[in-house]
């Protein structure tokens, strides 16, 4: 039903998602774990019950949060900051974030960023309060786009992704892409000894004996 | 219908802990779902265990106890979370417990590559078979851990929490100096000459 689309997403990321064709990889038929009293388990013909819509909206609120929270507490003069030559700095990484939203977003039916341009946008010059806007702006933005859509249209094929593609994986991959990048920007956080602000709150919010 | 959860590496603690449940919003529910959910998850699992196993496996032993500073978990401490999410959550999802294991204490339990490598690699394998046991129905059934309140939403926690200590992971490798095996593959295949 769903596809691997991490080879075409990646390739989108990187501006060339139409010109490359996609890799597809099925999902294996469920087997029974070892745990599972019945070894004979019929076959599901149960239809999707999950909400996925509601689910990924409020997931992507708290990401947001927690991610333009994060870019405002790291100093200006970090931005540049990163563990290795070769790998995104602090401000590459958060222009990152912001341009797969910008392009996923578009991809599930969000008109076009006006002169947003995915090549190169990690290393636009922008300044830290700039790098704030447009992350936050890209959450908006995003999430602009699910609350459009109907539950149904998670169900939209996306074959520019893969034959078996749809609209609902490009959004469960937007979850886990930005998953992945804010764990990224906690660990540089630290590694700067800087302290993520909401993790700072819980701190100050346990009693002290 | 579903609530917000992302209080992720916390909720398990709290759990075993039995802490007080911190309130979230309620999101408002969509009235025609039509999502697999169930499969793009178990997608997602395994995109996550094959690129934090091949991190763990690329991870020199002797970094395995580094941390980026004192009171933030080391590597170690980052894969076996991992693990006992995977353990945790699946269960808290409704799975029959995988034998044997405990939270408490199970981050600390180890600092031996080869064991973290296993159990990383049987937490997955857990997750996954458990999850494809479900039923889609199985997705809407109620339930009440920390804010979660569907079977779905515990699984959609599960996966998110891979992929974001991947990504700590990751940060975590290059900090020493370690690129991730899918990268090194992706730049020594870009550096190959092309056929002429």
């Amino acid at each position: 039903m769903t596809t691997t689309l991490r080879i075409s997403v990646l390739a989108f990321a990187l501006g060339l998602a139409f010109a490359l064709a996609a890799k597809a990889e099925a999902v294996p038929a469920p087997k029974p774990a070892a745990q599972t009293a019945s070894s004979a388990q019929p076959v599901d013909t149960t239809p999707p019950s999950y909400d996925m819509k509601a689910q990924s909206l409020l997931d992507l609120d708290d990401l947001q949060k927690k991610f333009v929270s994060l870019a405002k507490a790291v100093p200006a003069d970090k931005y540049d900051w990163r563990p290795m030559p070769g790998v995104r700095s602090f401000g590459e990484v958060f222009l990152h974030v912001t341009g797969t939203n910008f392009q996923y977003a578009h991809a599930i039916g969000a008109p076009p960023i006006p002169d947003f341009k995915a090549d190169g946008y990690d290393k636009s010059q922008m300044d830290k309060a700039q790098i704030v806007e447009k992350l936050n702006q890209s959450f908006e933005y995003t999430r602009d786009a699910i609350e459009k859509m109907s539950n149904a249209d998670f169900r939209k094929p996306m074959k520019q992704f893969g034959p078996d593609a749809n609209a609902g994986d490009i959004v469960y991959i937007i979850v886990t892409h930005t998953h992945e990048h804010l764990g990224q920007s906690i660990a540089y956080a630290r590694m700067n000894g800087i302290v993520p602000p909401w993790t700072a709150e819980q701190m100050n919010a346990q009693p002290k004996n | 219908m579903t609530k917000k959860l992302c209080l992720s590496v916390s909720a398990l603690a709290l759990l075993f802990a039995s802490a007080v449940a911190p309130t979230f919003a309620q999101a408002a529910p969509s009235a025609d779902k039509a999502f697999d959910f169930r499969s793009e998850a178990i997608v997602e699992l395994k995109a996550a265990q094959d690129e934090l196993v091949s991190l763990a496996q690329a991870m020199p032993q002797e970094k395995y106890t580094w941390r980026p500073e004192e009171g933030v978990r080391s590597v170690s401490e980052v894969y076996l979370h991992v693990a006992a999410g995977n353990f945790g959550l699946t269960a808290v999802a409704g799975a029959p417990p995988y034998p044997g294991f405990k939270f408490q204490g199970f981050e600390k339990s180890t600092t031996d590559k080869a064991k973290i490598i296993e159990l990383l690699n049987q937490s997955f394998d857990y997750a996954e078979k458990s999850v494809a046991n479900m039923s889609e129905a199985d997705m809407s059934k109620p339930l009440n851990f920390q804010g979660f309140n569907t079977v779905g939403a515990v699984i959609f926690h599960l996966v998110a929490h891979c992929h974001e200590h991947l990504g700590q992971s990751i940060a975590y490798a290059r900090m020493n100096g370690v690129v991730p095996p899918w990268t090194a593959a992706a730049q020594a295949k870009m550096q190959q000459p092309k056929p002429q």
